[in-house]
């Protein structure tokens, strides 16, 4: 447990977001966690250095909307996590469609846990890197 | 009707030091949009923090940008120290504070000197590393390498600093100021630089805060917040205020960089004079904290014991040569984190070029691009 959090869900996510826009937060970032079943996504803001936190988890097959409607600058954070761990997130003000970070060539969702990664790279003609 | 063109910035460009795409909509020569496009070195960092143990992980994190290596290894260290409650000796964290400040001294001096670079200025471009080199030769001094240091460690920092490098370390700083003197008259007075950034790149105060910006980014729009402030390491004992500027402007950004740099010197004499004799890392027993085939016994250099493994999750912030860096640690009681999330200034500061750029000119994209300080080896990590 984080100091300052509170708990939201995806309905009631884009009404606690804008109420800290109007506050004079500033979004700081936002963190994916792969629990499993579930995706656990917490949302950093930040007024006079200190820190507020919104805690949100729900099913994977679950869509989420997109906070970039209060936070413009949330369009990144959010299409990093769709990319890396496959959250779905509706309505990101640019969205890069699976192609901002990882390529056709990369991993498909590195980030989530059943993807496992070794220290060795393999090459494209199964030598080693 | 103007017709629109699509100009591609990057990824490779003069003036950009790490690759980034901008896709530039003109009409004209004016930018109507832009959309920015990363991804060019992206190197799964925080899927590696996840394989590796949380010793190995200081190496890692270090090695995100070579430029604010030491800042993303104290970060990092600080989490791991708050979960576990380890308490760092008072001698290591003003190390801390003078390797930190080090290193936004040599990556100011990097910037001041691209900036004179992009708009042509070589002279003062060379001037200004010249300079840099004095403190790029007190980091080798002081920990065998340029760039990245590796002196920090979870409980502590792996070297000291002796009597004589301390003298050392002021001395270069007394020669630096001088050097530093001739370049802030020019920055100050030259027409060429006045013309090329004052009133380039505007970003308001509520802009600033809404796009989330931090750093000088963030400070040359009047935002007086400072990482610095949260008072980690030693800053909590030392006296200094965030340096501000109003404008917003590109002009702006350049006078706060170049005016930290001052503040990091007199930060660095501060902690060096309040540098008080004892252990550097906690509970100075010797362990290995590399893997077994490392070659050799540790050094005489201190390194830290510490017990046990992280078991929580905590946020580490500290103030970065670009602006808040931000960390959320989760560990498990094992020698694996569950989760390293990262997030460097530059992350935050990308979002402000679609305030900047529209409405300027195309010969004044570069100098935009430059102001927010972009390192892309740490927004892509």
């Amino acid at each position: 447990m984080i100091d300052n959090e509170r708990t939201v869900t995806p309905e009631t996510l884009q009404d606690e977001v804008k109420a800290l826009f109007q506050g004079g937060y500033r979004l700081v970032t936002a963190t994916c966690k792969d629990q499993g079943d579930d995706f656990e996504i917490l949302y950093h803001f930040d007024r006079d250095l200190t820190l507020l936190n919104l805690r949100m988890t729900f099913p994977k097959d679950v869509e989420i909307p997109s906070i970039s409607g209060s936070y413009l600058a949330a369009f990144l954070i959010e299409n990093e996590m769709k990319e890396l761990f496959g959250v779905k997130i509706s309505g990101i003000a640019v969205d890069y469609g699976g192609k901002l970070l990882v390529t056709e060539e990369t991993l498909q969702t590195p980030m989530l846990k059943s993807v496992e990664v070794t220290s060795v790279a393999a090459s494209p003609d199964g030598g080693e890197e | 009707m103007s017709r629109q063109t699509v100009v591609p910035f990057g990824p490779q460009h003069p003036v950009l030091p790490e690759p980034v795409q901008l896709k530039l909509v003109l009409e004209d020569e004016k930018v109507v949009s832009v959309l920015p496009a990363i991804g060019y070195c992206h190197r799964g960092v925080e899927k590696a923090g996840e394989i590796n143990d949380i010793h190995q992980n200081v190496f890692l994190v270090e090695r995100i940008c070579g430029i604010c290596s030491f800042t993303h290894a104290l970060c990092y260290c600080e989490g791991i120290e708050k979960i576990m409650g380890i308490e760092v000796p008072t001698r290591a964290k003003y190390l801390r504070v003078v390797w930190s400040e080090l290193h936004r001294i040599h990556s100011h001096l990097l910037w001041l000197g691209l900036l004179a670079d992009a708009f042509g200025f070589e002279s003062l471009f060379m001037q200004i590393w010249r300079y840099r080199e004095m403190v790029m030769d007190v980091l080798e001094k002081t920990s065998g390498h340029r760039f990245i240091v590796s002196t920090c460690i979870v409980g502590g920092v792996r070297r000291d600093i002796g009597d004589e490098d301390l003298d050392g370390i002021l001395s270069t700083l007394k020669e630096l100021e001088k050097g530093l003197d001739k370049v802030a008259s020019v920055i100050y007075k030259d027409y060429t630089i006045r013309k090329r950034c004052i009133g380039v790149g505007v970003m308001s105060k509520e802009q600033a805060i809404q796009l989330g910006a931090v750093g000088p980014t963030a400070r040359g729009s009047g935002v007086a917040q400072d990482a610095r402030m949260l008072g980690y390491a030693a800053y909590a004992d030392l006296k200094f205020e965030p340096v501000v500027e109003t404008a917003g402007d590109s002009y702006a950004r350049a006078v706060v960089r170049l005016r930290e740099v001052y503040q990091s010197i007199d930060l660095v004499r501060q902690a060096i004079d309040r540098l008080t004799a004892g252990e550097v890392a906690a509970d100075g027993a010797p362990v290995r904290v590399w893997r077994e085939s490392t070659a050799g016994a540790p050094s005489s250099d201190i390194v830290a014991k510490v017990r046990g493994f992280p078991n929580g999750e905590v946020i580490s912030r500290v103030e970065q040569p670009r602006g808040e860096c931000f960390y959320y640690i989760k560990g498990n009681g094992t020698k694996n984190l569950e989760r390293l999330r990262v997030r460097t200034p530059t992350y935050a500061n990308i979002p402000t070029l679609l305030v900047t750029l529209p409405g300027c000119n195309l010969a004044d994209v570069p100098i935009i691009t430059l102001a927010i300080d972009p390192c892309f080896s740490c927004t892509e990590r």
